[in-house]
């Protein structure tokens, strides 16, 4: 069995989510035939079962109408059964393919589509498009948590691909692509000082994906480092129309994170409702962890635990899979559970300790340092609820002079 | 070197080609439904033998295995019979249907590293069943390979991984180290940087290894004669292959094809080759 289509097979069925699986394995078909195009070009594709499958996944509502997945899955079908001999037309719908993979967090899954497309490059392929894998590719290591080891040397090897190509964008892309990788370092300092110099390089040679893409890791550490206003001054940048929708989205997700810090909770709700509309998995997430965080926030207990079991097992980038034990600790803490927010807390701890992201190591201890000791609580149960009462009847004893104070 | 003939899998029927001949003398060891040997038998045209795994004596090892996942369990007699023919190298075949639940067991059997996964009634043909039970040993020979370099690959950028990797799988796609580097999109001095970085053996290491693998198979598992596998390999004449069989193994191809060749101590040194980086071969040399 081919390595990749074991690992995409694996990584299909390894979401624990019934209809993540149903979707994953209409591309698995389709991954198998580009596996064998890439071994023998003169394989004929067997789209059938993947034909049959994604007709089944419509019916079911598992696709839906505008699903930028269905889209990159339906391009795969017309590539294979066309059975043109053009690698060119193949490679570019698996690198998409992948991409959309990428937009709905299956990282596993669409890094297995990005080495399939290797297998098939030639060069004949388009140059933008194996630049579009190479970043891509990279984006999967780094936002996978992989950000040591091989993510150090992919903005090199992108920026160099890109020089050779004279492909400008990609050039200041490949910087893009570092500096997320040092904001997850927890490095904000060099992030901001670093993003602000690049924003201005690209005045130069302007590219509004590299620079909405600058713009969103700018607002993110600006956030980060407590600086709001400036974070809110770029993410209202990032909502102009001549930026990708997925700016525009991360533009929205920004604004509503850091308008919750400010208390703006009706605004932040606007903006994590309207993520819910998205066309891609990973901002509608997003979406859903913010109205989590405004639920508790406002003590809504029982949408707070509606949006906590609908989160708990969707695919997560690592930094938001950390973000979401954050605000389920927070959550639980709010609603007088120490125990579970301490659980929370300490999955959240783990993980940032595993993928080594420094910010989220800091600001988990410290969340965890903001939770009353249980044991305290446990050790007052006698004495607290005696000492309350005795003050408050001291209270009513007094009543008439402290309204007369008050007057 | 161009022209590695049996790479890519014959596409029509010939029962004429080597591999066709091959299969004539093998024996399948089957964990499948009746209707799945059905296809099967079909699709070898009886001129394999097909025997059940639970007919097996606890000694005998098939040449192929064909099973259906689903059938594996724990500690029954067929699975103590898999893990013998696994730890013996025998290659694997999956054979199964396409429903979720059977691409489930495809995930949960992951002791055992099948060659292919054949999908009834989608790639079940005769012709491309018969292709993929004739490249079986061929492709184990190859996976035995990668296996072991796959710890040394893993810490690489993941286009140089997956470029090394095809290196090994299809070898016949790559003439020279500028090759290598065209296909994982870098310049060849970088490309050797990256892998002294990772202490391994510059690229045109990995073309004459992945090369000599190949013809080790066929002179060793496939006994064929020198002359043959120099043809087949795409060598001009046995020269090269003479020059590139020395270079890893430091024997002739005629060592090869008539001792009783140790595969597990070729993969050892084959290892090392490509885990070799110049420096090293200049101080073993000069010592």
């Amino acid at each position: 069995m081919d390595l990749h289509e074991q690992a995409f097979l694996s990584a299909a069925l390894g979401v624990g989510d019934e209809r993540l699986e149903q979707r994953l394995l209409v591309g698995f078909h389709l991954i198998r035939d580009c596996c064998r195009m890439a071994d023998d070009p003169a394989w004929v594709p067997r789209v059938s079962v993947a034909k049959k499958m994604m007709d089944q996944a419509i019916i079911d509502g598992v696709f839906v109408p505008g699903d930028l997945e269905l889209v990159a899955i339906a391009r795969l079908l017309d590539a294979l059964e066309s059975r043109s001999s053009s690698r060119a037309l193949l490679y570019s719908a698996i690198v998409a393919y992948g991409v959309a993979l990428f937009r709905e967090v299956s990282f596993d899954a669409a890094s297995t589509a990005f080495e399939i497309s290797d297998g098939l490059w030639t060069p004949a392929c388009s140059a933008t498009d194996r630049l579009e894998a190479t970043f891509y590719r990279g984006l999967v290591l780094i936002r996978g948590g992989q950000i040591r080891g091989a993510s150090e040397q992919v903005p090199l090897q992108l920026a160099l691909q890109a020089r050779a190509a004279l492909n400008h964008e990609f050039v200041a892309l490949a910087g893009v692509m570092r500096q997320n990788r040092v904001m997850l370092t927890g490095n904000l300092q060099a992030t901001i000082v670093e993003g602000e110099k690049r924003l201005k390089r690209l005045q130069s040679r302007p590219s509004s994906r590299a620079e909405g893409m600058l713009l969103n890791t700018l607002a993110a550490a600006y956030g980060r480092a407590g600086n709001f206003d400036q974070a809110l001054r770029h993410a209202s940048r990032m909502l102009h129309p001549r930026y990708h929708f997925t700016v525009r989205l991360a533009a929205l997700n920004l604004s509503g994170v850091t308008l919750i810090l400010l208390g703006e909770l009706d605004a932040a709700e606007a903006a994590f409702e309207l993520l819910l509309l998205a066309p891609t998995a990973q901002f509608r997430r997003s979406g859903w962890l913010g109205l989590m965080d405004l639920h508790a926030r406002r003590a809504e207990r029982h949408a707070f635990e509606r949006a906590y079991e609908h989160m708990l097992n969707q695919p997560l980038t690592p930094d938001a899979k950390i973000h979401f034990w954050h605000l389920s600790g927070r959550g639980w803490a709010t609603f007088g559970d120490v125990a579970r927010a301490r659980l929370a807390y300490d999955e959240a701890y783990a993980l940032a300790r595993a993928y080594g992201f420094g910010y989220e190591i800091f600001e988990t201890e410290d969340h965890i340092a903001t939770l009353p000791d249980p044991d305290q609580l446990v050790r007052t149960v006698d004495i607290a609820p005696e000492v309350a009462a005795h003050i408050t009847a001291l209270r009513d004893d007094h009543a008439g002079e402290i309204a007369a104070c008050m007057a | 070197m161009h022209g590695m003939t049996d790479s890519t899998a014959p596409r029509a029927n010939s029962a004429s080609t080597p591999q066709a001949a091959d299969l004539s003398r093998a024996t399948i060891g089957t964990l499948l439904d009746a209707v799945f040997v059905d296809r099967l038998a079909h699709a070898t045209a009886n001129t394999a033998r097909l025997r059940d795994l639970a007919s097996f004596d606890l000694d005998a090892l098939c040449d192929v295995l064909v099973l259906d996942p689903r059938r594996l369990a724990p500690s029954t007699l067929e699975s103590s019979i898999v893990r013998r023919h696994v730890e013996a190298h025998v290659p694997c075949v999956y054979y199964t249907a396409t429903s979720q639940q059977a691409l489930r067991s495809v995930v949960a059997a992951s002791e055992v590293t099948p060659v292919r996964l054949v999908l009834f009634d989608v790639d079940d043909d005769p012709t491309t069943f018969r292709e993929v039970i004739s490249l079986a040993p061929r492709h184990a020979h190859t996976n035995r390979l990668r296996l072991a370099m796959k710890d040394a690959l893993h810490p690489l950028l993941p286009s140089v991984r997956v470029t090394l990797d095809t290196v090994i799988r299809r070898p016949e796609q790559f003439f020279d180290a500028g090759d290598v580097a065209l296909r994982a999109g870098l310049s060849r001095r970088h490309l050797d940087r990256l892998l002294t970085a990772a202490d391994l053996a510059p690229v045109k290491n990995w073309v004459v290894g992945a090369r000599a693998w190949h013809a080790a198979h066929l002179l060793v598992c496939g006994r064929h004669s020198v002359a043959a596998t120099a043809s087949r390999l795409g060598y001009a004449d046995s020269k090269a292959l003479r020059r590139h069989l020395a270079a890893v193994w430091s024997v002739s191809p005629t060592m090869l094809s008539c001792g009783d060749a140790d595969v597990s101590l070729l993969l050892d040194e084959m290892v090392t080759f490509l885990r070799t980086r110049e420096n090293d071969e200049a101080d073993a040399a000069s010592s």
